[in-house]
């Protein structure tokens, strides 16, 4: 104020000596103008010091707020009117709009702001957190277009030693160039696929983990030389639990003989019993101690995984044995029957319905896994026996047009599987290792008895960015008793759920990106933290998920009162600029010229 | 002056001339260089172009020794002027003569040739000869492109050098190596020439002698190479004073080596060898099993195909033959050869024509044969055993095969025999009887085959000749006017009166309006495959009678006797034999049976632990792992770098077995193993190797785990096991 005074005072100082100095001028001619021109100069000078302003009314909506979040495009937002908020750093210096504000964080900046009621929401959206403190507010969401490349994968991250890796997803595809779609790790391409059309197309890759321990895999799309993404796949990889398994042969053959020694070369526990003559029987041991196997009784039958027998040795059991089978079957062992004729001759087999077809007359048999275009290699004998599903029967393995040869079901808590394939042993004949192996480790991995876990644990995310909450979920068989959870060298306390007594939660924050290490009774795991590039389309979907729900899931929303509100305008300084320019110019050339 | 106009028309000529015959000799020495060069290239692929410049100053040398173009003088000239123009009348010699030195007369004569020299034209002679010779020249060049662009020759040795060139590798040498240079003399029997190399990684045949040679600047105490990491040889120096060293190896192993400068070790380099592999043999002709029919020639035309990489010694034929039958089996074994030399050649053609007759093979002998090649270096190879056989004809006519046993149409092979034994006794009495009585035998042998052929069209449901157009009215017409058929008729004429009287039997009616094409019933007699085979016999009898009925009767013979020969393999076929054993089997007493005295019988049992020969799997499985993690850090884990150096010895050993692969991850495990930084893409390349040597993931039956089970579980398991409900009543 003072300083405005001051200037003003100064300005008519100015304007009095001057117009003081006019009128004392010697030359009178044109005295009237050059009057009027010093006036003119002083005034419009004191105006550039203070600009004149005015007042004008304006429509304005002060309950609402456009918030930009990440994948805001330009064209759509930059004509908007209201306020304009963001809290993406990024987007902030991307979009170079002086109306858009940034600021930390949204929640926060509302708290601040108790006015404000409704929010226009443009981008991909908010993440489930942020949405939650929004409860309340009038939302409307303006969803940019779904992002392009892996908007969305999943893979078994925890696997046992020789298990798959199965990767799936969806890849959106933009331009006509086609995309190839690579799982990489430990410098191998583990399996490739080619995209070739528009728009959103499913993948799914597989491959088995070389390692033991860690690894991070990587899904890379390729286009031509163009990397368009590359989104780490960190798999861990624990050995292999081995399965203890009875044999009993009614006689022994080859195939018996090839499955013993497969597995016995895998230093399972195997123990081969196969008669001789009635109550006589030739014993192998195999990795494991000398027992008495002379009579099938429930202790036997509790130490071990999986059972396998032939319907001929069925046949010659007792009936306590058999009754000691049936009640082991029912608290979990597994049961694998070997069917050879079209008639069942026992109890537990009668379940398994067979039939003869002459289809395979003169052919080979080629074996099947369900569902899978991959083909075992033949087996050298026509096949006449096949098995009739019941409802309650699941296919285990067909034939190639579909005849079942082995089917599975579950009987209490075990499971009985039954195959009438004869012989398997060709295979390893004719060098063919792989489909033996796979053969068999589906049958076995089917059937087995199911080994309990003390504890199971589950974050999430399931893809924990570095910074990001995360809650760890711990199933425990042991009640009665807290679990004990270290992250990176930090105890936790879990808290008890409260329907479900072995489920403790916890949560705590990705403090490490990389392989975080979770201790959990004693037990070392490990979960890995994301980097924020990684996998950014899949989160953006799934933001724009959430915030579409969430905003459909709203009441109907109340369109915002505009209401009017007075602003200052100044008048551009330019308009004194020019009248000062002349009327100081004609006193120069009055005085040189005239 | 006038002399001098007549002497300088002979002395621009002369002058024109030289330089003609100058670019004459140039154009021909040029293209006779080039197209020598050319086949020099071509023929020994170590010429270069330089030698064509060597060609072409030799050859220009000798071209001028024998035409010097300096040679040719004025008097020469005039010679030539003299015999060519008769007008001049042997006179222009004197024009080159000073004219104070002539007599009268010949200043005369002078005068006129002077005249007439001045008259006469340029001769072409000299310029056609340079026109010729730059054709030469242009023909030379031609040839020469033609020869560079001919790939065959050239293409191979082209191969084969390349084979052995390691292909340029940058190496890391020591700084105390000066210069150095590796002799690579392989082995004699590949014929290859010697060959230096400035590069320590070798790539040569096996049993080649290697030759370093290293200069250092600097005096060093002790050089060695190590070869695999565990094979050391010193250096000695050759001057003694340990700058000048070098070293003769002759190499079985491949492998990589290192050289260690005082105590210093260099970078590894690979040795990798190329093994000589056996000739292999391509039999083109014949078949595996090749049979001779009766009347086929008794020959076999074999041809083949040898490929060695370095050259063929030898080869032969080795031939079995088995004649005899049942237990009078004898063998013969006999060694062919083949007429053609082999002079250490690469590839080459065989064919040889073996007459079965010379090597003694009669009717129903077998011969067995293979290929056997040696190549230069000693190494055999031999092919699959190829079968011939020579049917025995008279085999076919014994009766043996249908005098026991079952036998399902006796009669009709009889026939087919029958027809056979008529055809020869017919050719047999062919000059006796006239042409007319023969042609006539000769059609009814046609006519019994096709009766014959008719019936066994019936095994196969065919429709017979007979039965073709009698069941239609106007087919029947015509079936009366083929003369031929004279069966066919009777059996009409038979079926109009059945017809006639069968007035009113629906079935006969319906019958004459149906097409039956096949007897269903008579088509499920046999299978598939006796089906077919039978369809061959018909299609040797249509031959036979085909050939019968034109006369040609000794042709119709080798059809006959196929058409037998099929149908007795199919008789055999149809039956199993089981001789007449006199095994008398005791009566079995039921009431003993299952009472034996089993306290005898022992249990066996065995216990076997399974020890697994190293646990090379399992470490590589875990060093991919801690390769992994330090792709995130920078150094190892201590327990990690122990696990680590486990896995040298596999290293070494895949990366002597096979340097090309393994070894350039050797060397990026030896710099991640000092600690030096590796980037993520050489770690990778470590792990790639160390996953070739894992090999092939299989799958491994495993315990499924379950999740942890709580008693509430349970709880919930029990109850519904009980069938109390869901709502637990």
């Amino acid at each position: 104020m003072d300083f405005k005074y001051l200037v003003i005072g100064l300005c008519l100082i100015l304007g009095g000596f001057l117009l003081f100095k006019e009128w004392r001028r010697a030359n009178k001619a044109r005295r009237a103008l050059r009057l009027l021109a010093s006036s003119i100069a002083v005034i419009c000078f004191a105006l550039f010091i203070f600009p004149v302003t005015y007042q004008v009314e304006r429509p304005e909506r002060p309950h609402e707020l456009n918030f930009l979040s990440t994948g805001a495009i330009k064209d759509t937002v930059k004509n908007l009117k209201g306020r304009l908020l963001t809290t993406d750093a990024g987007l902030f210096q991307s979009l170079k709009m002086p109306k858009l504000g940034l600021i930390a964080d949204l929640p926060y900046f509302l708290k601040s702001e108790p006015e404000i009621n409704h929010l226009n929401i443009y981008g991909y959206g908010l993440t489930t957190d942020e949405l939650s403190a929004l409860q309340g507010y009038q939302l409307n969401f303006h969803p940019s277009a779904r992002p392009k490349g892996l908007i969305s994968a999943s893979w078994n991250p925890r696997l046992k030693s020789s298990e798959t890796l199965s990767v799936q997803g969806i890849y959106n595809q933009e331009g006509d160039l086609p995309v190839k779609i690579l799982l990489q790790g430990l410098g191998e391409s583990l399996d490739s696929l080619t995209i070739n059309a528009k728009g959103e197309n499913t993948f799914s890759l597989k491959g088995r983990p070389k390692q033991t321990g860690r690894a991070v895999y990587h899904l890379i799309a390729l286009q031509g030389k163009d990397t368009l993404a590359k989104e780490p796949v960190p798999v861990a990889v624990q050995p292999a639990l081995p399965l203890k398994i009875l044999l009993l042969a009614a006689h022994p053959d080859f195939e018996y003989k090839f499955l013993k020694n497969w597995l016995f070369e895998k230093q399972y526990p195997v123990i081969f019993r196969s008669r001789i003559s009635k109550d006589k029987y030739s014993t192998d041991f195999l990795n494991t101690e000398n027992i008495n196997v002379n009579r099938i009784n429930s202790t036997l039958l509790n130490k071990i995984d999986l059972l396998v027998i032939d319907e001929g040795e069925l046949e010659a059991l007792s009936a306590a044995e058999l009754a000691s089978i049936r009640t082991a079957v029912d608290s979990g062992l597994g049961l694998l029957l070997r069917i050879t004729g079209v008639k069942a001759t026992t109890a537990i087999s009668r379940g398994f319905d067979r039939y003869e077809s002459p289809e395979l007359k003169n052919k080979t048999l080629t074996v099947q896994l369900p569902e899978q275009e991959r083909l075992f290699g033949p087996l050298p004998f026509e096949q006449a026996l096949f098995l009739r599903t019941a409802t309650t029967d699941q296919p285990v393995l067909t034939e190639k047009t579909g005849k079942v040869l082995v089917s599975s079901r579950i009987h209490g808590m075990g499971k009985v599987t039954a195959t009438v394939v004869p012989t398997t042993y060709n295979w390893l004949l004719n060098g063919q290792k792989e489909d033996y192996a796979d053969f068999w480790s589906a049958l076995l991995n089917r059937t087995a008895r199911k080994a309990a876990a003390t504890e199971l644990w589950n974050i999430d995310p399931v893809i924990p960015v570095f910074r990001q909450r995360i809650n760890i979920t711990v199933d425990q068989d042991a009640a009665e008793k807290v679990p004990l959870i270290i992250s990176n060298g930090l105890r936790l306390s879990p808290l008890q759920n409260i329907a479900l007594p072995f489920q403790w939660q916890v949560s705590t924050w990705a403090t490490k990106p990389g392989w975080n290490e979770l201790n959990l009774n004693g037990k070392t795991a490990f979960f890995y933290v994301y980097r924020e590039q990684d996998w950014k389309e899949q989160r953006n979907i799934a933001k724009l998920k959430a915030t579409a729900a969430f905003v459909k899931g709203q009441k109907s929303t109340i369109n915002p009162l505009e209401t009017n509100i007075l602003m200052k305008k100044q008048v551009s300084i330019w308009w004194f600029f020019f009248p000062f320019l002349l009327a100081v110019t004609f006193l120069w050339y009055e005085t040189k010229m005239l | 002056m006038v002399e001098q106009e007549a002497g300088k028309r002979i002395y621009s000529w002369k002058r024109q001339w030289r330089i003609f015959r100058l670019l004459q000799l140039i154009a021909l020495s040029l293209g006779f260089s080039l197209f020598a060069g050319a086949m020099l290239i071509y023929l020994f692929p170590l010429a270069d172009w330089k030698t064509v410049v060597v060609i072409f100053l030799m050859v220009f040398v000798i071209f001028n020794l024998i035409y010097p173009f300096w040679k040719i003088d004025a008097p020469g000239i005039s010679r030539y002027l003299d015999r060519k123009f008769p007008e001049l009348e042997e006179s222009t010699g004197i024009l080159l003569r000073p004219v104070n030195e002539l007599s009268l007369l010949e200043r005369l004569q002078q005068q006129k040739v002077e005249v007439l020299l001045n008259q006469i034209q340029t001769p072409a002679a000299p310029l056609k000869k340079l026109g010729l010779s730059i054709l030469f020249m242009i023909i030379g060049f031609g040839l020469s492109f033609f020869i560079s662009y001919l790939k065959p020759l050239g293409y191979a040795i082209e191969a084969h050098s390349s084979k052995y060139r390691t292909n340029i590798v940058k190496e890391r040498i020591p700084p105390q190596i000066a210069s150095f240079s590796l002799n690579i003399n392989p082995p004699s029997y590949t014929g290859l020439p010697e060959r230096k190399q400035e590069q320590f990684s070798v790539k040569a045949a096996t049993g080649s002698l290697l030759k370093w040679e290293i200069r250092t600047n600097e005096p060093v105490k002790t050089l060695k190479l190590i070869f695999n990491d565990r094979e050391m040889a010193s250096l000695h120096s050759k001057d003694g004073k340990g700058l000048e060293w070098s070293f003769l190896k002759t190499i079985h192993q491949p492998g990589f080596y290192q050289v260690e400068l005082d105590g210093k070790k260099s970078d590894l380099y690979q040795l990798e060898l190329i093994p000589d592999l056996p000739v292999s043999i391509r039999i083109t002709q014949p078949k595996p099993h090749t049979t001779i029919d009766f009347g086929q020639p008794q020959r076999l035309s074999l041809m083949l195909h040898l490929n060695d990489d370095y050259g063929i010694k030898d080869a032969s034929i080795s031939a079995t033959m088995a004649s005899g039958k049942g237990e009078g089996v004898s063998f013969t074994e006999k060694k062919l050869l083949f007429d053609k030399g082999f002079n250490n050649s690469k590839s080459m053609s065989l064919s040889k024509t073996i007459d079965l007759k010379s090597l003694g093979m009669k009717p129903g002998d077998e011969l067995y044969f293979f290929v056997k090649a040696l190549d230069n270096h000693g190494q055999a190879s031999r092919s699959d055993v190829y079968f011939v056989s020579i049917v025995d004809t008279a085999e076919l006519m014994s009766m043996a095969g249908m005098t026991n046993g079952i036998n399902l149409v006796p009669e009709y092979f009889r026939s087919q025999r029958q027809i056979i034994m008529d055809t020869e006794k017919l050719l047999d009495e062919q000059p006796k009887i006239t042409e007319e009585s023969f042609k006539n035998r000769s059609n009814a042998l046609g006519i019994d085959q096709r009766l014959l052929r008719l019936r066994y069209g019936k095994f196969l449901g065919e429709e017979t000749e007979t039965e073709i157009g009698a069941d239609h009215d106007h087919d029947h017409e015509e079936g009366h006017e083929e003369g031929h058929a004279h069966e066919g008729e009777a059996h009409h004429e038979e079926k109009e009166t059945k017809q006639t009287e069968k007035f009113g039997d629906v079935k006969a009616i319906m019958d004459s309006y149906s097409h039956k094409h096949d007897i269903a019933e008579d088509a499920t007699f046999f299978e598939p495959e006796l089906k077919a085979q039978l369809k061959a016999v018909l299609t040797e009898m249509w031959s036979s009678e085909l050939q019968l009925r034109t006369y040609k009767t000794r042709n119709a013979l080798p059809f006959e006797y196929k058409a037998l020969r099929l149908l007795k393999d199919l008789q055999q076929k149809s039956r199993a034999y089981v001789a007449k054993t006199t095994v008398k089997v005791a009566q079995l007493k039921e009431e003993k049976r299952f009472s034996g005295e089993l306290d005898k019988i022992g249990q066996p049992s065995q216990k076997n632990t399974f020890e697994p020969l190293d646990k090379k799997t399992a470490l590589l499985k875990r060093a991919l792992s801690a390769l992994e993690s330090r792709k995130m850090a920078t150094v190892f884990k201590t327990e990690e770098l122990s696990l680590l150096r486990e896995t040298e010895k596999y290293m070494v050993v895949a990366a002597s077995d096979n340097p090309a692969v393994f070894l350039p991850a050797f060397k990026g495990w030896r710099k991640l193993m000092t600690g030096s930084n590796s980037s993520e893409k050489e770690i990778e390349k470590v792990q790639a190797a160390i996953g070739k040597m894992i090999g092939q993931e299989q799958a491994v039956p495993q315990l499924p785990s379950a999740p942890p089970a709580s008693n509430l579980y349970r709880k919930y398991f029990n109850a519904l096991k009980k069938g109390e409900g869901a709502n637990g009543l």
